[in-house]
């Protein structure tokens, strides 16, 4: 038993935790890769860290152009981008901003922001790199894909549902009790066992089917699964899913998508969405001219002219955020497809459907700082910068391009540094120091101008051979 | 300036490649009768495919060559047999029998036993032994742009670059108003890479005149529509007359272009200079040295190799840098050249080529050395010892013709052809 019980005598040290505690911090609250990914858990890296006062501008020109304006006006937006103002791109926060819109469009589905005149969801998804969303099919794949992610489906489901029963008022069933909050509506009214023995199935789906939007559905959707003439199952958004993977066509997915859907989604009482695509030059960056075309004349097709009802409607309204350089890779494809003068993408006009995206200033920038260490604060001080100092953030900003995510990262690498020397105060000079001791080899991508060979830096041999 | 050394610019013989030497070394230590030696030379260069694209053909073409083919092999056969004689490498026995002499011998083995690069060397003694045409052409280069460290541009305005396309070039007075919109471009360029100011009004009358010398052009009623049948030749005879005029009038260099494509190109090939159609952002030719001459002895940087010693105790040093010496600077411009590049065309991917030929430019080293240093770079990045990632792709750009992606051969790196280049730094 001694090989059970006997213990060792020397014991390890408990972990040096709170190596940023004397900075009144439960861990470095920076991330140290700034790239926003929605689905992480971790706080610092999913984008919910968020100073929504240094995007403002753009934040109310969103709303002005987009949320507020009311879907049944046949002129409202169904096209926008937010672009770059700067070649600085990457890292700017555009991730961060759309992922919070969606989030914040999503706590009350648009009705706060439209004064009730829109019920809208929204979804948010990028492109894969590398190449594999070249043609308008693969980029509806992941459309729908982020329309699943967004469990918009199920909450679909649950309303058509609670919306039958409250007609139909089955006695086993009380609503005060059993329904009361929203996860309960939701996950209740999407699970069989709740149903089973409390109402006939087939009754509740005939009652949904009076909905007229709902019986302008084709028999295959999905609505209808497992569907006999005694026994109806409760479909969920999985079949949903099952469904569109037994699509071939690339016009049966558009049916699907950009007709089908729309009527199940209005029949849910919404009457618009907004969709997010970021990193949207993931696209074009590796099409040829002709997928360039074919592409833009397929967003046309779906967007204004095709026989879909999204392009009578106009129930998906599209966000592209891009990089500075992408309308100058769209441009010739756009004219060719029609599109330029529907919906310029070229940036020069300054019309509603362009959001420009700045870059962040000195105060911004103190203000994101302040922000994230405010998440990690152990005790809440009042001392809102410590370690920081407003000047040591400003040269941050400054070092790193007013870059956002850049600076987010030197404040990561600063902040673990100075702990590890026992620093007491991250000011000017600290930084400088810091990167000095760190020069970076990442360039300045501010100069952007075209480089010819009449100013690119050469050796002189002449001058080398001198030198050692 | 250039005393002592005499210098015989034209009595090369007009060929490109180096290699042609050895396959005809090999061909008449094969054979000693003509024709013969002229069927295993048209074997041996298929089989090099010396002249000719190596990633042109799609497929082994084995068809009978062309009478008019067959004249242009004969030609450069003819070329290069009458320099290998120059050099004593061949000896003509009588009309119709050629031998290999000693010298040849030990030429071509030197090419077996140690590679083409040691060849060339051996053979770049030959040359300049002969001629001194090298000397020349670094000292040109360095004495007529002093400002820019030799830099030499031929630039060229196709109607296209101008933005003007065929259908709108059809009288003379579309032919003339092109040639002042190439005019004025050539004053910018020269003033922006010369930094000297050179009124071209005069060369280009001149130039007019000569076109309507030739009844290209119409001499008197400008708006008469020309001869369509005769539009390449004048863009042609356009092009040629501002090439000839930078490399005679303002370069000071008494040479014909071709003569000068000559030298530049074979210089290329030893490491002497630099020379490319392709520079990005800039329509026409390059050409600069990447190596010096000197009269004071071994320089005191490291990065040089002795090349030659003239008579006139001159001496050419090429620009060499030995790998471990070099590496950080080659990394480090790679990567501020790839993100160049990267900002003026938003993609991950560039095209190798061009990124070759900037990181060239910058750093003043050969295409080989170009090449070596990549290879080693990217091995340290497999191992995982590098700050960035390099990936390497055979794809072509999407937007890049097929017509460019033939003339620009890829890069071999790692026993692969390689088109495209992404770098990135690791986080």
């Amino acid at each position: 038993m001694d090989k059970f019980l006997k213990k060792a005598t020397s014991n390890i040290p408990e972990e040096n935790k709170g190596k940023f505690e004397k900075y009144n911090l439960a861990e470095n609250p920076f991330p140290s890769t700034p790239i926003v990914n929605k689905d992480s858990t971790e706080k610092k890296f999913n984008g919910s860290i968020y100073e929504n006062t240094i995007r403002d501008d753009e934040h109310n020109k969103m709303v002005r152009n987009f949320l507020e304006k009311p879907q049944n006006d046949i002129n409202h937006l169904r096209l926008g981008f937010i672009i770059d103002s700067s070649y600085i791109g990457r890292g700017n926060g555009k991730s961060a901003f759309l992922v919070n819109l969606m989030k914040e469009i999503n706590e009350n589905y648009c009705l706060n922001f439209s004064n009730e005149q829109n019920k809208c969801f929204a979804t948010y998804f990028a492109p894969e790199g590398g190449g594999n969303t070249k043609t308008f099919e693969k980029f509806t794949d992941i459309f729908f894909q982020s329309i699943l992610n967004s469990n918009i489906i199920n909450f679909s489901l649950a309303t058509l549902r609670l919306e039958a029963l409250l007609v139909l008022k089955p006695t086993k069933i009380n609503f005060e009790i059993e329904l009361q909050n929203e996860a309960d509506i939701l996950n209740k009214l999407n699970s069989e066992d709740f149903f089973n023995g409390r109402i006939i199935k087939t009754d509740l789906l005939d009652e949904m089917r009076k909905n007229k939007y709902i019986s302008k559905l084709p028999k295959e959707f999905p609505l209808f699964n497992n569907q006999t003439n005694f026994l109806t199952k409760i479909v969920s958004q999985t079949d949903f899913e099952e469904y569109y993977k037994t699509l071939r066509k690339d016009k049966e997915k558009y049916d699907f998508i950009f007709t089908d859907l729309i009527n199940f989604f209005l029949a849910a009482s919404f009457n618009g969405s907004y969709i997010f695509v970021d990193d949207f030059e993931r696209i074009p960056d590796f099409q040829s001219a002709v997928q360039k075309k074919d592409f833009a004349i397929q967003l046309r097709t779906i967007l204004y002219d095709g026989l879909y009802l999204n392009s009578k409607i106009g129930f998906y309204n599209f966000v592209f955020a891009l990089h500075a350089g992408v309308p100058r890779l769209m441009q010739d494809a756009w004219g060719l497809a029609g599109l330029e003068q529907r919906i310029a993408i070229t940036p020069s006009n300054q019309s509603n459907h362009i959001i420009t995206f700045d870059k962040i200033n000195e105060k911004h920038a103190v203000l994101l700082i302040k922000k994230y260490l405010t998440e990690y604060r152990i005790l809440n001080t009042g001392d809102d910068l410590f370690p920081f100092t407003e000047e040591s953030i400003k040269y941050m900003g400054v070092i790193s391009e007013m870059n956002a995510s850049k600076i987010l990262q030197l404040a990561n690498n600063i902040i673990n540094y100075a702990a590890e020397k026992n620093v007491e105060l991250i000011d000017t000079d600290f930084v400088q120091t810091f990167t000095n001791s760190n020069s970076s080899i990442e360039p300045n991508f501010d100069g952007v101008g075209k480089k010819d060979i009449s100013s690119t830096n050469t050796i002189d041999l002449i001058n080398k051979a001198d030198t050692k | 300036m250039f005393q002592d050394l005499e210098y015989k610019l034209t009595s090369i013989r007009k060929f490109y490649f180096l290699e042609y030497f050895y396959i005809l070394l090999k061909s008449v230590d094969k054979h000693s009768d003509q024709s013969d030696i002229f069927n295993y030379f048209k074997n041996l260069k298929d089989v090099y495919q010396l002249g000719e694209s190596k990633y042109k053909k799609l497929g082994t073409v084995n068809e009978d060559l062309t009478e008019n083919q067959l004249n242009r092999y004969r030609y450069t056969f003819n070329e290069i047999l009458e320099e290998a004689k120059v050099y004593n490498l061949i000896i003509s026995q009588d009309s119709n029998r050629l031998v290999i002499s000693q010298n040849g011998k030990d030429l071509l083995q030197i090419y077996e036993e140690q590679g083409l690069n040691k060849f060339n060397e051996n053979l770049f003694s030959l040359m300049e032994k002969t001629f001194n045409g090298f000397h020349y052409l670094v000292r040109a280069c360095y004495i007529a742009n002093p400002s820019m460290a030799g830099l030499l541009i031929f630039p060229i305005y196709s109607p296209p670059v101008l933005n003007l396309s065929k259908s709108q070039i059809t009288s003379t007075k579309d032919i003339i108003n092109y040639t002042i919109a190439v005019y004025c471009q050539l004053e910018k360029d020269i003033s922006k890479f010369l930094k000297k100011n050179i009124p071209l009004e005069v060369a280009n009358d001149k130039l007019l005149n000569k076109l309507k010398e030739a009844d290209l052009i119409s001499s008197n009623n400008n708006e008469e529509k020309f001869n369509q049948s005769f539009y390449n030749k004048i863009l042609k005879r356009i092009r040629d007359y501002w090439l000839n005029y930078f490399l005679t009038d303002i370069y000071k260099i008494k040479l014909s272009i071709s003569y000068f494509d000559i030298w530049s190109i074979r210089g290329k090939q030893l490491g002497i200079v630099n020379t490319t159609e392709f520079y990005p952002d800039f329509n026409g030719r390059i050409v600069y040295p990447i190596s010096i001459i000197t009269k004071s002895g071994k320089p005191n940087n490291v990065d040089f190799k002795l090349f030659y010693e003239y008579h006139n105790n001159e001496q050419l040093f090429i620009h060499e840098p030995d790998w471990l010496n070099f590496q950080d600077s080659f990394i480090t411009t790679l990567y501020e050249s790839y993100h160049d590049l990267k900002s003026s065309n938003r993609s991950y991917f560039i095209n190798l080529t061009d990124l070759r030929d900037i990181v060239c430019y910058k750093l003043k080293i050969s295409q080989k050395t170009f090449t070596d240093f990549l290879a080693n770079a990217y091995q340290l990045n497999l191992i995982d010892q590098l700050k960035i990632k390099i990936s390497l792709e055979v794809d072509k750009l999407p937007e890049e013709t097929k017509a460019i992606y033939l003339k620009r051969e890829p890069i071999v790196i790692d026993g692969k052809p390689r088109n495209i280049i992404a770098i990135d730094l690791k986080k």
